[in-house]
């Protein structure tokens, strides 16, 4: 039937819960029969806040317990569950523990407290393989980039990654590595033209795997292109197109210049055009020790493969979708006429003097004027791009600066996930399926602060928070996103 | 770190729009349209209906104040509507005992006036009378399509319109044929009874304290009718353009009425049968109480027109605002618009859709193209946070009310989302005065997601 939601001061409710309760305490007041052989014993070792196992571990041994002093031993947490788990038999001080005096002894410390070890006993229960956390295990981001973990995990099938500069690098410490990652930050943005804004890794990340890519790469390339991220499209919507517009440091001087624009052409470097002769550059752009030569490209490029790309239909909807909002600007037969910057300004100068629209002074002739300006906006996507003023931002920026903070929140667990029991490995755990941050439900939702330092604390493994409210858990996380932009209607 | 998978929005199963443009502004600066709004009583509304079906239409922007969102008030009674589907006209079908509402309606609105009953029931009479329907189909047309230009017998009519709204840009709710001093042929009638009620308009007009007290008569009809307090409109612009027909033209409605039947007693039975059924018929006659609905916008859909787009005036009073004259106003009117407004810009220019987010406990609720065409998805709460990344918060959460927030926008589809503007520390007042700070400002989001211990176990969801 439906359940009852309030009480009703009814007799028959009141009936109803004591029958409940009572029934409930005959289940918990019921003697718990266990085999004493199969009983581990373990002594609680307050001093060390151990606890000693006195007889052999069972099966409990494969995902908990550690070994200390060759002696086996057992974490409060875990003793307590297994202790209500009818695995082992508790003492101190030559007694045995009930559970209620185990709890009160056990769970007196600072890193176990009852809502955590709540927490730990409900994922325990699920079959999950909690640990807790030590912070010295995360790999920082640089060594995640070189594939650590998986070289460690398994037989050097990563080997051949790796790179030579990298390898002195590998025992570097964290907060080192760290101080590289603002100054890669800046640089990046530079280079991160092509950069997708939905892509996963933040662009430091990015940038640092070009560094080792270079220096592999010697004489053979003579480009230092990044290449651009494709995490690839996961629905109909697209991610934002390149926004050269915002990187472009607005450089204040407007010196005269030293090159002659009218005489400059603009090289035609379209496919249909292949451009195999190259003629020697200006000496006066090299640096002093590098000759430049002239160079015919005719020989290789007979040797590329020019087949045509066979585009898989992933990328020939992609191209279709992008061709409904994007436009090549030289599809633009004048812009096409144009042979050098100086024509091609003054096409754009010539454009905007023939504005049909009219501009309300009390909008236009003021110091904040309306951001668009229809006359430029040639399609909705260049629309978008001149309205968009705000910064995109990710969870990770600036996250680095944060871990100096005494302050930060601690993270509780690292938990990994059933299936993964076989294969486990206590000394090698590897990376946990998801970290746990263990709060109560009165308190207020972490501060953007305290996020990301939790964030990135916890590396590339998710962060769930497991809220406590007098037993009942619940489980939330606070997720990066970035909305894709909507530009095909 | 993981990031949260972006989940495409649900198609609504039925959609009865078709999509024009995700704003009201050309793309190519050709066919430019400046709309025009007023504050009144802190709120931004639009008047013009042809601005409001351009910014309602392309972008969605603003609420109709009579309408659940698109401004679709109609007097229009639908069950009669349906009962005479084939004479329906684009005209709206009222009720006898309505009409005769709305006629009281006009009558106490011109004795307030001023007007005697006699003057009154002279004027209504005229006004209300029948009109002949094959007359009527020119004018039908004329509701759609600017007429302003057409010649006919309207002609005449329409050129009073647009005198007598630039002159004196006030309306009274009968029509605007009333409004002259001089033509003679004022109206299709010729009556010069309006003259009374036009001078008195005039009047009204010169002195500003009856401006006030005409205003209130406005409120007390919430806007109902074209009162004195509409103030006076931005001729220049619309001098050489055609002035508002919907507005100035009356109003065309359809009563159903009963055929008046001589009611003679007869002996047959049959024929007294036949006068017991009252004959049902359309009477096509004008509507002296007029009922307008506006477009209302929101201070931060205003604020994007004027400022991101360049597409709309803001008038307090006579005045048009300047960008930083609104950007200040606005912040006074509404604490935290900042803010807020940082977090509608932002999303307007990834090219979705913002509305207000007040159903839900939220600030904003994101659609993709469009109210019509998609469920919302996002439900979003934005903070204003420094570079240490910590603010005093508009929403300070527990985990329990986010929580019960979470489970709110879970049972609704949607996802909670966190909009956190981050602006540089050193930021002071002076440049947070100027929309220009917007420059410096970062955006985070976040999404807010449960996890389910249990269910995780037996798929491998995306964690």
């Amino acid at each position: 039937g439906q359940k009852d939601f309030i009480p009703d001061g009814s007799a028959e409710q009141a009936e109803k819960l004591r029958r409940c309760r009572e029934e409930q305490w005959q289940l918990l007041s019921e003697e718990r029969v266990e085999r004493l052989r199969s009983l581990v014993k373990a002594e609680w070792k307050p001093g060390q806040g151990i606890v000693e196992l006195q007889s052999p571990a069972g099966k409990f041994w494969h995902t908990m317990g550690f070994t200390e002093r060759g002696k086996q031993c057992l974490l409060p947490e875990e003793a307590l569950y297994l202790l209500e788990c009818g695995s082992v038999q508790l003492f101190y001080r030559d007694l045995p523990l009930s559970i209620q005096e185990a709890y009160e002894i056990l769970l007196c410390q600072e890193a176990m407290s009852l809502p955590h070890y709540q927490v730990f006993s409900h994922l325990k229960q699920l079959g999950y393989i909690v640990l807790r956390f030590d912070p010295s295990t995360v790999l920082s981001p640089y060594e995640r980039q070189l594939n650590l973990e998986s070289h460690c995990q398994s037989s050097g099938k990563h080997h051949r990654k790796r790179r030579r500069s990298s390898s002195p690098r590998s025992h570097e410490k964290k907060h080192k590595v760290s101080e590289d990652l603002p100054e890669a930050e800046e640089t990046s943005k530079k280079a991160g033209d092509d950069c997708q804004d939905s892509s996963c890794l933040p662009t430091d990340e990015k940038h640092l795997s070009e560094q080792p890519k270079e220096s592999d790469a010697g004489s053979g390339k003579g480009e230092s292109n990044p290449v651009p991220l494709d995490t690839g499209q996961k629905d109909s919507l697209s991610p934002s197109w390149s926004r050269v517009g915002d990187h472009e440091e607005s450089s204040a001087g407007t010196h005269a210049s030293r090159w002659d624009f009218s005489t400059i052409i603009l090289p035609n470097v379209a496919p249909d055009q292949p451009c195999t002769h190259l003629p020697s550059p200006d000496n006066g752009l090299l640096p002093e020790n590098v000759p430049g030569r002239e160079v015919n490209a005719t020989y290789w490029c007979a040797r590329i493969n020019q087949k045509q790309e066979k585009l898989s239909r992933k990328e020939r909807e992609q191209r279709e979708r992008e061709s409904r909002y994007k436009t090549s600007v030289n599809a633009d037969r004048e812009v096409r006429r144009c042979s050098n910057w100086q024509e091609y300004k003054a096409l754009l100068a010539q454009r905007s003097r023939q504005r049909v629209w009219r501009r309300p002074p009390h909008l236009w002739d003021q110091a904040v004027t309306p951001l668009l300006r229809p006359d430029e906006a040639t399609s909705q996507a260049a629309l978008l791009q001149q309205i968009s003023v705000l910064q995109p931002s990710h969870i990770l920026d600036g996250a680095s600066r944060l871990q100096e903070d005494p302050e930060s929140m601690k993270i509780d667990f690292n938990v990994y996930q059933a299936d993964a029991v076989a294969k486990f490995k206590k000394t090698n755990p590897g990376k946990p399926y998801v970290r746990m941050c263990v709060r109560s439900f009165d308190e207020q939702i972490p501060s953007l602060r305290a996020l990301k330092q939790v964030t990135y604390q916890s590396g590339d493994v998710p962060v769930v928070f497991a809220l406590v409210d007098h037993g009942e858990i619940a489980f939330y996380s606070l997720k990066e996103f970035k909305l894709p932009v909507d530009v095909n209607h | 770190m993981a990031e949260a998978v972006f989940h495409p929005p649900r198609r609504k199963r039925r959609v009865f729009e078709s999509y024009e443009s995700p704003f009201p502004v050309d793309v190519g600066g050709k066919d430019f349209r400046i709309c025009q709004a007023e504050i009144i009583n802190n709120n931004v509304i639009v008047r013009n209906p042809e601005d409001i079906e351009q910014l309602y239409n392309k972008g969605y922007f603003g609420k109709g104040i009579l309408s659940r969102s698109r401004p679709v008030y109609s007097i229009s009674d639908p069950s009669l509507a349906t009962k005479w589907q084939g004479a329906n006209m684009n005209m709206p079908i009222i009720t006898s005992k309505k009409y005769q509402c709305h006629v009281q309606w006009a009558k106490s609105i011109l004795q307030e006036q001023g007007f005697d009953d006699c003057s009154v029931t002279k004027i209504l009479e005229n006004y209300t009378k029948p009109l002949e329907l094959p007359f009527l189909e020119e004018d039908g047309a004329e509701q759609t399509s600017n007429s302003c230009n057409r010649m006919g017998p309207n002609t005449e009519n329409t050129e009073l319109c647009r005198q007598s709204s630039t002159d004196t840009g006030n309306a009274v709710a009968l029509s605007c044929e009333s409004r002259n001093e001089g033509y003679k042929k004022a109206c299709l009638e010729g009556d010069p009874a309006f003259y009374p009620v036009a001078v008195c308009g005039s009047k009204e007009q010169e002195q500003s304290d009856l401006k006030e007290r005409a205003e209130v008569s406005c409120q007390k009809c919430g806007f109902l009718m074209q009162c004195g307090c509409k103030a006076k409109e931005n001729t220049e612009q619309r001098s050489s353009e055609v002035i508002k027909s919907k507005e100035c033209a009356p109003e065309y409605v359809l009563v159903q009425e009963e055929e008046e039947n001589d009611l003679r007693p007869e002996d047959d039975s049959a024929h007294v049968q036949e006068n017991l059924v009252k004959k049902e018929k359309l009477v096509c006659r004008r509507n002296p109480f007029r009922i307008f609905e506006y477009l209302q916008l929101t201070l931060e859909e205003a604020f994007f027109l004027v400022y991101a787009l360049g597409c709309l005036s803001i008038y307090y009073g006579e005045a048009p605002l300047t960008i930083l004259k609104l950007w200040e106003i606005f912040s006074e009117v509404k604490p935290n618009f900042k803010t807020t407004y940082m977090a509608y810009h932002y999303f307007r220019s990834k090219g979705w859709v913002p509305k207000v987010g007040l159903k839900y406990g939220t600030d904003l609720l994101l659609y993709r193209k469009g109210p019509p065409f998609y469920h919302a998805s996002y439900s979003v709460i934005a903070e204003l946070v420094d570079d240490n990344f910590e603010g005093s918060l508009r929403r300070p959460l527990s985990w329990k009310s986010l929580s019960g927030l979470n489970r709110t926008t879970v049972n609704a589809s949607k996802e909670l989302m966190l909009c956190y503007l981050i602006r540089p520390s050193d930021m002071t007042e002076k440049e947070m005065s100027t929309p220009e700070c917007m420059k410096k400002i970062k955006v985070q989001e976040l999404i807010v997601s449960r996890w389910v211990s249990s269910r995780e176990r037996s798929e491998q969801d995306e964690f």
